[in-house]
């Protein structure tokens, strides 16, 4: 019984080791670049795939937030930022999902399935059947951080801004 | 040259050689406890995240996901008693896993439900909730409620719960090459972009109004070292994936790659992350050395409960709570 137990536990440590490296090694011979797509795929569904690439290849060289924009029925525009204002003792680690969602992923372009969904849940927030909406979009403005080897770097305490660029991400008419 | 027969005795001395279990009992407290500041958090954010009418609906998360994968939130109709009842059993298996009480069963448990409320919306996720579930399923599979827990108070009573306090230390190895692997792999895909070779990486990083801490070092307006922190981020990364294996280093290493975490932690707004690497670096202090570090913390509290005016039937049983699982180890 021990013998079976430790046979089954050594072939888990060696599956273990198996998808770690094969997920992660660069394809340079053929075992490793028929191995990889499995072993990748093994990994994620299982929940061990190695995926710390904070900062990497490159740090982002820009601030982003996204927007909501609804102009309503009766010619009133209106500005949200999608993150919503938090306080409290945790606040800044549930900004930190805030912001993820918002900078991250609603503006990435490998996540254009969240536009529509987003759209949906602000429309059901900030339109009411007294004041109906004619038009939301949801936009993106990002400020570019100064390169580190034009003149002299941006001192840390400062506002880091070069200047305001934005782009609108999606709209949608709700007029009949 | 290496044989195969002293191969396979390293490798058995390595993953199987019976060890005191108290390392990783502290560190199932240390883990139960980051979990349920992740559970408050998660809490808060009910409506927006999780509930019927949250950012992004079940249907949405049905269609970006088509294939199998843990979430019970679609074994049933989205509702905010689904989502409260979920939270409750959360609730309930952290505290157990935290107090070792039906250790293995509340960590189980405690999987599931954070994996159920992680994949309920992905897009608000970042590498720290990835590492919450990889290391919780090692966990799962450890020794950690064989010690400073209710299971292993409960085995002086009753046969059911007795636990040998020495054990097979595999589940330990695997989450230290996993925190190996963490740190190789910032690397491997650092050395892929040009910012870390140029030393110019820190200063981007620093630099984002999101990631703003309320520190700001004046150190890191200096170029100077906002090269060195760059090449010495990558120098301290390999260092903590590699020569933390070899004895001479590794304690030192654990010194320095706290001090980094904490450096981060500092200047930089990254929620949890660096905490809970700091808490993984400690388990690659020995069992020995966690047994020192424990009966010292524990002489010091004891000190102090001796020192308050208590009920002397009350201080005896505290303090004999807080000391007895030593004195009969």
């Amino acid at each position: 019984m021990l013998k079976i137990k430790r046979y089954f536990q050594n072939t888990l440590i060696l599956s273990y080791l198996g998808i770690i490296y094969f997920s992660g090694v660069p394809e340079t011979n053929t075992l490793n670049f028929r191995m990889k797509q499995k072993a990748q795929d093994l990994a994620l569904a299982i929940g061990i795939n190695p995926s710390w690439s904070m900062f990497a290849p490159n740090p982002i060289k820009f601030d982003s937030k996204s927007y909501v924009e609804i102009t309503y029925e009766d010619g009133e525009v209106e500005l949200h930022d999608i993150e919503i204002e938090l306080d409290g003792p945790l606040a800044t680690f549930r900004k930190a999902r805030w912001m993820k969602y918002a900078q991250d992923n609603l503006r990435s372009p490998t996540q254009k399935g969240l536009l529509n969904p987003a759209i949906r849940h602000f429309v059901a927030k900030y339109g009411t059947i007294d004041r109906p909406i004619k038009e939301m979009a949801l936009k993106r403005k990002w400020w570019d951080v100064k390169p580190f080897y034009v003149g002299g770097i941006d001192p840390i305490s400062n506002s880091r801004v070069l200047k305001e660029n934005s782009e609108i991400l999606l709209t949608q008419n709700f007029e009949n | 040259m290496i044989s195969y027969n002293k191969l396979l005795i390293s490798w058995d001395k390595f993953f199987f050689e019976p060890s005191p279990t108290v390392s990783i009992a502290l560190f199932r407290i240390c883990w139960s406890f980051l979990i349920a500041i992740y559970f408050l958090l998660d809490l808060q954010n009910i409506n927006e995240f999780y509930g019927p009418h949250a950012l992004i609906s079940l249907q949405t998360v049905k269609e970006q996901f088509p294939f199998a994968h843990l979430n019970i939130f679609h074994s049933f109709k989205s509702s905010y008693e689904m989502v409260y009842a979920l939270m409750t059993v959360y609730g309930i298996s952290i505290l157990c896993a935290f107090f070792g009480f039906y250790t293995r069963t509340s960590l189980v448990v405690m999987f599931i439900c954070m994996t159920s409320i992680h994949q309920r919306n992905i897009w608000l996720l970042s590498s720290s909730e990835l590492l919450l579930r990889t290391i919780t399923i090692y966990l799962v599979c450890s020794p950690c409620g064989h010690a400073l827990s209710i299971d292993s108070l409960l085995g002086r009573k009753f046969k059911s719960f007795k636990r040998p306090r020495d054990w097979a230390p595999w589940a330990l190895r695997l989450i230290q090459i996993q925190i190996s692997v963490v740190y190789l792999w910032t690397v491997w895909h650092k050395l892929k972009g040009n910012d870390w070779f140029d030393g110019s990486a820190v200063y981007y990083a620093t630099r984002l109004e999101s990631m703003k801490s309320f520190y700001f070092s004046p150190m890191l307006d200096s170029k100077l070292f906002l090269k060195l922190a760059t090449w010495g981020t990558l120098v301290t990364e390999v260092a903590l994936g590699t020569l933390i294996w070899v004895k001479e280093f590794r304690k030192p290493l654990i010194v320095i790659g706290i001090a980094f975490h904490l450096g981060i932690e500092l200047t930089m707004s990254i929620p949890f992350f660096e905490i809970i690497m700091i808490s993984l670096l400690m388990l690659y202090l020995t069992p020995l050395e966690v047994r020192v570090f424990s009966q010292s913390v524990i002489g010091k509290l004891s000190g102090m409960v001796n020192e308050v005016q208590i009920y002397p039937k009350l201080k005896t049983r505290i303090l004999w709570m807080m000391r007895g699982h030593y004195v009969e180890n």
